[in-house]
């Protein structure tokens, strides 16, 4: 074979190295997710919460939406619940959003501080949706934004739940607990370290404040986050008392290894019966039934607290959102009203154990049958109850618990810190965050 | 000698002339491709991280952004968790790269020996470096797992308690870390050490075993010499990539329970990341780097690399 070395095949080369080079750095520009000759319009969806099972009901809601609607594509992005964040910000950062994602209230404040979102007054109103939603997750969903406008459809709610293992306690003769009091002799009546079973799950890592709240507010009975100085009431004295008798259950009447403990351990402690008592939001629902049987699967709400009322926290609206650079704004509603209407609004509801945010769909019988989900139901509708708002309008407010607090919070269970010390701490972090929020509103 | 004859002919002269410059324009050419991938992904995002190091820069509080001097680096010189940090991060990288060391030269010093299912050792022993670092925090996490780990199954045989993990407590998380990292870590150094004594001189082996020095003294005076300078380099590189250390600890421990495994590469990530802070991130970020750089500096400095023991 003769080898012919020649400027011309030189340069040619060169030119080849140099494209070879350049064509992967355009190609990682990824589309545009703009229409195709078809007329078919793809729209891009970022689920922020992927689980598998999550995936399977938002894939079988888009095939019905996509058949429903022919002329829009879906295009589904699951993002881990532990990093969504660092992605959908640097998407901001570099203009590269989808057009629908899936928000809540612990995430549009920062959104919006960005400019991301479009706001959906006008669109809702003019679907009619106003008399088809839940009004009170509607002004949640606005009141957590400066403007209050809305940034995201409501399309389903959470409430925090106590979970019981009834299979359990009826085997131990361990009556439901209906009191803060009875809650302890029972997590301490059902705690046998020798055979591996714990009478609570403490959530010790990550995503620890909801839990820490919903103990600490449910038993003082403190009714807001803040008092009418902007101060926080964390360490108001009742609080401090009520932490402290909680923090006690810890490597007592839970396991050790609950130090560092998350969700994923959580539902899988109480599945498989290590632990029997567990707090945690109901949309861990389904996860529950399927391990243990819905016979075996309990709800409750918070106990009364010692002054008299019940004071329930992490009650959490979740929606779709629309971004701002949408290319395809009005197909991108098209698909968020899909979750709101009864037929989309029953499928997510159901299959990912939250509450309707359709009213029609709230009255259906899957939702009267399911005694968790008709719990909060009734303790979220009852005039008697205090609900606990949480700020999450603060930009900081997520950032403060998972940096500052939950380091911390590892400390105070391993007796290197202070309840007082650490309530302290966090409510002069959220006080300084209030403050610097009425400063920059009025 | 060869002589250039100078055409009279201008085209001929410019064809000449064109000729050379493409010949000249060559290498520049073909070093093109690498210098723009050098300067946008090495030179921008430095330059890139020493502007928003002077920068309060915070996506989810815009307002608040703008120049404001140094001081990123002066709340940072009051921060404990940067000091903290730190010490975890020093103590990480010497042990992790003290210990890998001395069990990757007895791995090599042992599979270099001839022995029956020599290959087989090798390729054992080899193996944990084709893993993925969120490959071995997973299999590891399962290890450390109170209900499906070693520490279930010894309590079911009566050792230990129901309910514990390693990485639950501050006492005991680092060094359960240590030994993930150090599985992945060791066949680093083995393979290193073990290529290097392949070109071990056999007949400096031979002279000495004559004059009666015995393993021992072979090893102090033939192999640790020989080996000298791949040592200093694998410990340096080794030494760099620990510091830089985020997936394993960050996927492993989360750099908890309260900050007890928090490094500081872990801490920058958890303050771009989690707080959004990329302004005193990036602070944290050149702090590292210049850390870093000083220290290995020093290290070649004094550990004379590249140079004969005696120059």
């Amino acid at each position: 074979m003769k080898i012919v070395h020649s400027r011309k095949s030189r340069s040619a080369a060169i030119a080849a190295a140099t494209a070879l080079v350049l064509v992967p750095l355009a190609a990682c520009g990824g589309g545009d997710g703009s229409g195709d000759a078809d007329g078919v319009v793809e729209i891009q969806f970022w689920d922020t919460q992927a689980t598998p099972a999550r995936t399977e009901s938002l894939n079988e809601i888009i095939d019905l939406f996509e058949a429903q609607n022919p002329d829009i594509r879906v295009s589904y992005v699951g993002l881990p619940s532990d990093s969504y964040e660092q992605k959908v910000d640097t998407a901001i950062a570099t203009g590269s959003t989808p057009d629908v994602i899936t928000a809540s209230i612990t995430d549009s404040a920062n959104w919006v501080a960005q400019g991301a979102l479009a706001p959906l007054d006008d669109r809702f109103e003019e679907g009619g949706w106003p008399d088809l939603i839940s009004a009170s997750m509607v002004e949640t969903a606005r009141s957590v934004v400066p403007d209050h406008q809305l940034y995201f459809a409501p399309d389903t709610g959470l409430a925090n739940t106590m979970w019981l293992n009834l299979g359990i306690l009826e085997a131990e003769g361990v009556a439901v607990p209906t009191t803060w009091d009875e809650f302890y002799d029972a997590a301490e009546q059902l705690t046998h370290p020798e055979r591996n079973q714990f009478g609570y799950i403490f959530r010790g890592g990550a995503g620890m404040f909801p839990q820490v709240l919903d103990a600490m507010y449910g038993q003082s009975g403190v009714s807001s986050f803040f008092d009418d100085d902007g101060n926080s009431t964390l360490n108001d004295p009742r609080n401090v008392a009520a932490l402290e008798r909680y923090v006690g259950l810890f490597g007592n009447q839970t396991a050790s290894a609950d130090l560092t403990n998350e969700y994923t351990n959580m539902v899988a402690q109480f599945a498989s019966g290590s632990g029997v008592l567990m707090n945690h939001n109901i949309g861990s629902y389904q996860d529950h039934v399927e391990a243990l049987g819905a016979e075996n699967v309990l709800g409750l709400q918070p106990f009364p607290s010692a002054g008299g009322p019940v004071t329930v926290s992490g009650a959490t609206v979740l929606g779709q959102a629309m971004f701002a650079e949408s290319e395809h704004p009005d197909e991108a509603w098209r698909f968020i009203e899909f979750f709101l209407a009864p037929e989309g609004n029953a499928i997510w509801a159901e299959q990912s154990g939250k509450i309707p945010s359709n009213l029609e769909v709230a009255e259906q019988d899957w939702i009267v049958e399911a005694q968790p989900l008709q719990a909060a139901i009734a303790a979220l509708n009852d005039p008697a109850t205090q609900v606990l708002r949480e700020p999450f309008y603060l930009p900081e407010y997520n950032a403060i618990a998972k940096t500052q607090l939950e380091p911390m919070w590892q400390a105070v269970l391993q007796g290197d810190m202070t309840v007082q010390e650490f309530l302290d701490t966090a409510a002069a972090a959220y006080t300084e965050a209030e403050a610097s929020y009425r400063e920059r509103v009025s | 000698m060869a002589m250039s004859v100078k055409s009279s002919d201008p085209l001929v002269n410019r064809h000449g002339l064109l000729a050379r410059m493409r010949r000249g324009s060559t290498p520049y050419l073909l070093l093109a491709p690498t210098m723009v991938l050098l300067l946008v992904f090495l030179l921008y995002p430095l330059l890139s991280i020493g502007y928003f190091s002077l920068q309060q820069y915070n996506v989810s509080q815009p307002w608040d952004n703008g120049f404001i001097g140094l001081d990123n680096f002066r709340a940072m010189l009051a921060d404990d968790l940067f000091w903290s940090s730190l010490v975890v991060t020093a103590k990480w990288v010497v042990v992790q790269v003290g210990l890998q060391l001395v069990f990757g030269l007895v791995l090599a010093l042992i599979v270099n020996e001839a022995f029956r299912g020599r290959g087989l050792a090798r390729a054992v022993l080899f193996s944990p470096w084709a893993v993925s670092g969120v490959l071995t925090t997973t299999i590891w996490l399962l290890l450390y797992n109170p209900a499906v780990g070693v520490n279930r199954y010894l309590a079911d045989l009566g050792l230990g308690e129901y309910g514990t993990s390693l990485l639950a407590s501050g006492d005991t998380a680092f060094w359960a870390a240590v030994l993930a990292e150090l599985w992945r870590g060791v066949p680093f150094f083995t393979i290193l050490i073990l290529a290097d004594l392949q070109s071990a001189p056999g007949e400096l082996y031979e002279a000495a075993q004559v004059d009666g020095a015995g393993r021992i003294r072979r090893f102090w005076s033939i192999t640790l010499p020989h080996l000298r300078n791949s040592i200093i380099l694998a410990t340096l590189l080794r030494g760099v990539w620990e510091f830089n250390n985020v997936d394993l600890l960050y996927t492993l421990t989360g750099g908890g329970p309260a900050n007890a495994t928090t490094t500081l590469p872990l801490y920058v990530a958890r303050v771009a990341i989690d707080s959004k802070e990329f302004g005193y991130g990036s602070a944290l970020t050149i702090a590292a780097f210049v850390i870093l750089g000083l220290v290995t500096v020093l290290y070649l400095k004094l550990t004379n690399f590249g140079r004969e023991p005696n120059e």
